[in-house]
Formats: C-alpha cells, sequence, structure tokens
C-alpha cells in the first residue's frame, strides 16, 4: 500500500472528522437536554450554508462576515423554533414521555420537509458556493497532501466553537443549569432552576450552533446542494451516539473518530476494489452506530442511565 | 387522467380550428400561383417559380399543396412535454417540426421510389413517465396507423419504447437515448442517431493523443450507469492510443469533496483530468482541481462544463475546461466537409437551421436537443429514400447503407446493433470565457488550447 494515499486519507478524514463532530453538537445538546430528536438537522446546518451564500452572491459580502451572520440568524431561528414549535410540546413538561417525544420528533420531521422544499424552491439543485473564494492563498502543503485554506478554516472555527461552548457550559452558572436540566429537569426546578429559560436557551444554542455549523460545512465541501442535509443528518446521529448524548467534547471526538475511519476504510477497501471504497466507507460508519447501541449504549463520554 | 382526456379534446379542437382555417385559405388560393422564396442554402438564391401540383420537385417553396404528394408518412412519437424532461422535450418537439418543415417545403417531400410523400408528425405527451410510454406507442402504431416511430426522450424511456416497436416490427429512431446498454438487448428495428454513451470522451481523447502522446490521465468519474459508459469508452480509447492512464477512480453519486481523490491523483503524477457525472459534481471536482493548485494540461468533464452556470461559478478556472457535446450552436459541418469525406450532404446547412428553428418556436435558439430530434428525422428520411419503400424491413435494412452528413454530423449506424458511429462528439473548450469548438477539425470553430495555460502554468 502506498503510504503518501494513507497520509491523505488520513489527514482528510481528521479535517472532515472535526466539522462532522462540530455539526453534531447542536443535536447532541437539544437531544441531550430537552429529549428533542432534531430530525430537522441536515436542513438546518444548510441554513447557515445558505445564509453566507446569499450574503456572498447577491451582495457580495465576504463569506467571513457571511459566517457571523449565519451564526446570528441561528440564534434567532432556535429563538423561533422555540416560540412556534417547542414551548407548547416540551416548555412546561416536567417528565418528558414518550408520547411527548414522538410528537416533537415529528414537528422537527414536519420542519425538515419544510425547510428542504423551500431550499429547493429558493436555490434549486444546483450547487451553490463561494466559487474560488478562499482565504489568503487557496491551498497549503501539509504531510504530503495539499489541503485547501478553507478546510483549514473551518476546522479552526468549529475547533475554538467547541472550546468556547465548552467552557460556557463548564464555567458560568447558566451553563451549569443546562446541565443540570440535562441530569434531572425535576431536581432542577427544585432547586430555582427555571426550565422555561433553560430549554429556551437550549434551543437558541442548540439551532444556533448548527446553522453556524453550515458555514463550516460550506468551506469543507466548497459548494452545497439541498441533497447535503441527506449526508450530515445521519451522520450527525452516528456522533451524537457514539459520543454520547449531551456531551460537547463526546461530540468533536466521536466526529474525528468517523471521520479517520472513514478515511481509513476507503484505503483498505481500496486495495480490493476501487469502486465501491466510498459508499463502503461510509457504511463502516453506521456499523460503528450499531456496534454502539450494542455494546455501549451510552456512548464513549455519555453517563451509564 | 382526467385532465389528459380533457387536454386531448381541446387539441383535437384546435387541430379541427386550424384545419378549417387551412383547408379555407387552400381553397381560396387560385391555382398556378407564383410564389417567390428566398432560401439561404449556403448562398442566397432567389428562386421564381410556378408551382404545378403535380410535380413536386427538390426546388425549394414556403406553401407545398398536399395534393401534389402521393400520401403521407405518419411518424410517431411521445414527447415529454410535462415532468422532468418538459424541458428537454419543448427543443425536441421544436427539432421535430424543423425536419418535417424542410423535408416537406424546402426538400419538396420525402421520396419513395418514383412517388413523392408528405411528412406528418403524430405524438403524445408521456409526461416524461415510462410507465405511459408503451400504452402510447401501442396506441400510435394501433389507431394512428403511423409508419415509423421516434423514440422519446431518454435512455430510460427508449428502453420502455423499444420493445413495442420491436414487436411491431416498427423501425424507430432514437434522438434521445445515449445509452450503449439500449442498443445491446438484440433489437432488430431500434437505430439510433446520436453518439452513444461510450463515445463521449473519445473525441477528448483523440485531441489529447494528438497533442501530447505523453500525457498522464487521471479519470475520476461518478459511479452510475452513464457516467460509468463514459469512462469505460474513454479507458478503452486511451488503451488504443497508447496513452498512459496513471488514476481511476469512481466516486459515490452525490460527492462534493474531492480532496482526497485530487491528492491521490496528484501523487500519481497525472496532469490530465477526465470524468465527472453531473453538473453539481462536475462543477465541484473542477473547482477543487483549481482550488488544490492541480497543473493539469488538459480538463475534459461531461455535462457540468456545458451549462452557463459552469462558468459563472468558476470564473477563471473554467477556461481551458473541454467537454464533449453531441452538437453545439456554431459546429462548421458543411457540405463542403462532406465532400472532403466523400460522403453524401442531407438536410439543412447550420445557418439555415437555425434560422429554420427560430422560425418554429419564435425566436428561439437551438441546443443539442433539439440538433438531436431533427436530425433523427432526417436520418430516417434518408433511410426511406434510399429504400425506396415505406416497408419497415427495407428502411432498416437502407438505414445500414446510409452514410450522411448533416448538421449535426456524420450519420451512419453499426449494422449489426443500429449503434450510432458515424456521429462523432464534438469537443467545446471553454477560452477567455465563451464556447468555442475545437475538435474535430471539420467542426472546430477555433484552434484547442493545449496545455491550459491557466491551469499549468499556476
Amino acid at each position: 500500500m502506498d503510504v503518501s494515499i494513507l497520509a491523505i486519507n488520513l489527514v482528510n478524514g481528521l479535517l472532515w472528522g472535526i466539522i462532522l463532530g462540530f455539526a453534531a453538537v447542536g443535536l447532541t445538546l437539544l437531544w441531550g437536554v430537552m429529549k428533542v430528536v432534531n430530525l430537522a438537522q441536515g436542513e438546518v446546518i444548510l441554513m447557515g450554508s445558505y445564509v453566507a451564500i446569499i450574503l456572498f452572491a447577491q451582495y457580495g459580502l465576504s463569506p467571513l462576515i457571511g459566517g457571523l451572520v449565519a451564526l446570528l440568524v441561528g440564534l434567532a431561528a432556535g429563538f423561533l423554533i422555540y416560540w412556534a414549535l417547542l414551548h407548547k410540546l416540551v416548555g412546561k413538561v416536567e417528565r418528558i414521555t414518550l408520547k411527548i417525544e414522538m410528537s416533537t420528533l415529528l414537528a422537527m420531521f414536519a420542519l425538515s420537509i419544510a425547510l428542504l422544499n423551500f431550499y429547493y424552491y429558493a436555490f434549486g439543485s444546483e450547487p451553490r458556493g463561494f466559487g474560488l473564494w478562499s482565504i489568503g492563498v487557496p491551498f497549503i502543503r501539509v504531510l504530503g497532501t495539499t489541503i485547501r485554506t478553507n478546510i483549514l478554516l473551518a476546522d479552526a472555527l468549529a475547533l475554538i466553537s467547541v472550546a468556547v461552548i465548552y467552557l460556557f457550559l463548564d464555567r458560568t452558572i447558566l451553563g451549569k443549569s443546562i446541565r443540570a436540566v440535562m441530569q434531572d429537569a425535576q431536581a432542577a426546578s427544585l432547586v430555582g432552576i427555571n426550565p422555561v429559560k433553560i430549554k429556551l436557551l437550549t434551543t437558541i444554542l442548540g439551532i444556533g450552533l448548527t446553522v453556524f455549523s453550515g458555514f463550516m460545512v460550506l468551506l469543507f465541501e466548497a459548494s452545497v446542494t439541498p441533497e447535503i442535509a441527506h449526508k450530515y443528518a445521519p451522520l450527525s446521529f452516528v456522533v451524537v451516539v457514539l459520543g454520547g448524548l449531551g456531551s460537547v467534547v463526546g461530540s468533536l471526538v466521536a466526529g474525528i473518530i468517523i471521520g479517520i475511519i472513514y478515511g481509513l476504510s476507503k484505503v483498505v477497501v481500496s486495495i480490493f476494489n476501487p469502486r465501491i471504497s466510498d459508499p463502503v466507507a461510509l457504511s463502516t460508519a453506521f456499523i460503528v452506530l450499531i456496534l454502539i447501541l450494542l455494546f455501549k449504549p451510552e456512548g464513549i463520554f455519555g453517563r451509564k442511565r | 387522467m382526467k385532465r389528459y382526456g380533457v387536454s386531448k379534446y381541446v387539441t383535437a379542437i384546435a387541430f379541427l380550428v386550424i384545419g378549417l382555417i387551412v383547408g379555407a385559405a387552400i381553397a381560396m388560393s387560385s391555382p398556378g400561383q407564383v410564389i417567390t422564396t428566398t432560401v439561404t442554402q449556403s448562398k442566397v438564391v432567389t428562386v421564381t417559380k410556378t408551382i404545378t401540383p403535380a410535380a413536386p420537385t427538390t426546388t425549394q417553396t414556403t406553401t407545398q399543396k398536399p395534393t401534389g404528394f402521393a400520401g403521407t408518412i405518419y411518424i410517431g412519437t411521445t414527447i415529454s412535454l410535462k415532468g422532468k424532461f418538459a424541458h428537454e422535450g419543448e427543443y425536441a418537439l421544436n427539432g421535430f417540426k424543423v425536419a418535417i418543415k424542410w423535408l416537406n417545403e424546402v426538400h419538396g417531400g420525402i421520396k419513395v421510389g418514383d412517388k413523392v410523400y408528405k411528412v406528418e408528425l403524430k405524438y403524445y405527451d408521456d409526461e416524461s413517465s415510462s410507465q405511459r410510454v408503451p400504452e402510447l406507442y401501442s396506441k400510435l402504431i394501433t389507431e394512428d396507423k403511423v409508419n415509423f416511430l421516434l423514440a422519446p426522450y431518454s435512455s430510460g424511456l427508449t428502453k420502455a419504447a423499444a420493445p413495442v416497436a420491436e414487436q411491431n416490427k416498427i423501425v424507430m429512431v432514437s434522438h434521445g437515448g445515449a445509452s450503449d446498454s439500449i442498443f445491446q438487448q438484440g433489437y432488430k428495428y431500434v437505430v439510433q442517431t446520436l453518439s452513444p454513451a461510450s463515445t463521449y470522451l473519445r473525441s477528448v481523447v483523440d485531441l489529447i493523443a494528438e497533442k501530447d502522446p505523453n500525457a498522464k490521465i487521471a479519470l475520476i468519474y461518478e459511479n452510475a450507469a452513464f457516467a460509468a459508459t463514459v469512462a469505460k469508452g474513454a479507458k478503452d480509447e486511451i488503451q488504443k492510443k497508447g496513452l498512459k492512464l496513471v488514476y481511476e477512480k469512481p466516486y459515490e453519486k452525490g460527492a462534493t469533496e474531492f480532496g482526497s481523490i485530487i491528492n491521490e491523483a496528484m501523487a500519481a503524477g497525472a496532469d490530465v483530468l477526465l470524468g465527472g457525472g453531473h453538473f453539481a459534481d462536475g462543477t465541484a471536482l473542477v473547482q477543487q482541481a483549481w482550488q488544490l493548485g492541480w497543473k493539469l494540461k488538459g480538463i475534459g468533464i461531461i455535462v457540468a462544463p456545458a451549462l452557463a452556470q459552469f462558468k459563472e461559478q468558476l470564473k477563471e478556472a473554467a477556461n481551458g475546461v473541454m467537454y464533449p457535446a453531441q452538437w453545439e450552436i456554431g459546429v462548421k459541418y458543411s457540405p463542403e466537409a462532406a465532400k472532403k469525406l466523400g460522403i453524401e450532404w442531407f438536410g439543412p446547412t447550420n445557418e439555415e437551421y437555425i434560422q429554420m428553428y427560430k422560425e418554429v418556436s419564435g425566436g428561439g435558439m437551438p441546443d443539442y436537443h433539439a440538433a438531436e430530434a431533427t436530425a433523427a428525422i432526417l436520418h430516417l428520411a434518408k433511410a426511406i429514400e434510399v429504400a425506396g419503400s415505406l416497408d419497415s424491413d427495407a428502411v432498416r435494412a437502407a438505414f445500414n447503407k446510409v452514410d450522411i452528413m448533416t448538421f449535426f454530423g456524420r450519420l451512419k449506424i453499426d449494422p449489426a446493433t443500429g449503434l450510432q458511429v458515424g456521429h462523432q462528439m464534438v469537443v467545446v473548450q471553454w477560452q477567455a470565457g465563451e464556447k468555442k469548438i475545437v475538435y474535430p477539425p471539420e467542426a472546430a470553430q477555433a484552434s484547442p488550447i493545449y496545455p491550459a495555460e491557466n491551469w499549468y502554468k499556476r
């Protein structure tokens, strides 16, 4: 086996894994704290991509400003989604039953269909992106691999964001309240934590981060179509389950693991049959999901329940 | 179903009204009137001619009395006027109309032995649905009693129509089914006018072989039936021409990120990129090859570069990129080129074609879907004339003898399978933001830029 091919795929797998991990952070928060299974994950990610694209293509704004606006739009979207959709379903509920989980799941599913079709209507099925824009030089060489600088920018932003959100949850009162609600909502309300406020905050954060990750997904993929939703949504679920529900760091680590497994299996399968290497590598990620559910259902960083 | 029924009645009434108006117009015109027509055919000729109804000739007139024909040849087809191929269907319909207009009005009808026949098209809307196709083709054969068939648009729909044509032993000409597999089923009555998928990149490979025998080629293509057939054909041609294939990789459908693949190809030392699939992946592949600084001498990608959005998105990176096309406005096929090859020219010239298309479509410009459709009818008309008969078996046998050049290019089929082997894909290259036909020489408008300076010397 060619060493350079191994290096190329490992580096690319790692770079992709970081994006994948960050894209799942919002999902893990919503799911962990509020038991809201965001089936619109892929479409919410795309929201960030398309916000940045509109600002770039229609108004000629730098993608960096587009990324910032995407984050703000994401936070606003979180606010809207909470009050329009989730508050009635889970806002005042202390104990989340299976019935409530199902209704939030269906509500998010409806949102996903609505958003996806809106994207097709508004942007068509053609790929949209930043064209040839890049931050500084378009590429650099690292470890025998040529890497687009846009990917490095995306990874840097993702790592910084994960660090910030980790510190927020770990060090601030508000963050600690969120974790308290995640562990036991009833007990948290007994010690004076307002569950509605925490749920609103979690939704704003969860949706905001997911939308923001769309900007990084776009930087990584170079261009997006509405189809991208179907690539990232299922992988996000794998990452959340592998990393452990509600764990931000777990999500990042799991993303990196999936990315590297993906890269490695591509190399291994390529030796036997290059034609099938990509689909096999993708299915490997889901085989990991099944194995995790069978043998370590709480995930790497999850708490045993 | 109900909607279809209503539209049928509306169409019927519309035909009735048009028929009445035309009938009245014919009744009012006196026989032997003098008609002045100006026809462009490589040079402008003004024909002033008194029409005698019984003697249709090759001379050109704008109105030809139906009484001048020994009868009518009915060509049946379905067209996708609704559904996912509606866009292509509209072009195809206009393309058919141009061919029929040319045959009836310019060519003076199809000559079958010593008789001359008028041509008429009978069609239904297949709504881009392969379920509708067999039923409608049966209807065309049994109820409308059409003499010959044209396939629907796309390989999928052509595959649905072919068994019906085959069962009824009626010649069917494919104008929009590029898949090679249609012609591997042992069908005896299906013939192809457009180039099959396996030849899509052949012209690009030939061009590279002429320019750069030491080229190191990377073949990166979508892992789907069409692109894989294209890649297989390219691979065969690469071997035939003795070129080096240093890297080959199919990527999954819908792929957008090509970092690993491009890095692997660069590590293999490739300096020519061939492949692609659909618009999104093809564009992304070229974009990332550019952004990763891949020094390429030649880039040949199917589908994506043909669209204007390709240039809009890739700007200077689009320059130098080549793509194969069945036909493109500006191709230089001409009666002179045909003479050079020692084959017969048939049909309108490219200038005449575009002019007639504008008239038929109300000011539109043809694209390759339209050109394929027009060429299919011309191809069929020539075969009928060679056969001197309206019998499908005779016409199918005559197709084997037909080797002509049209505005669409050369047309010649493989006798055994009906696969098109005469027509060559033209290679179009983006040069300074413009599409230029660069290959083959008989169709070219400009010389190919190879190596692509902007890609190779950066």
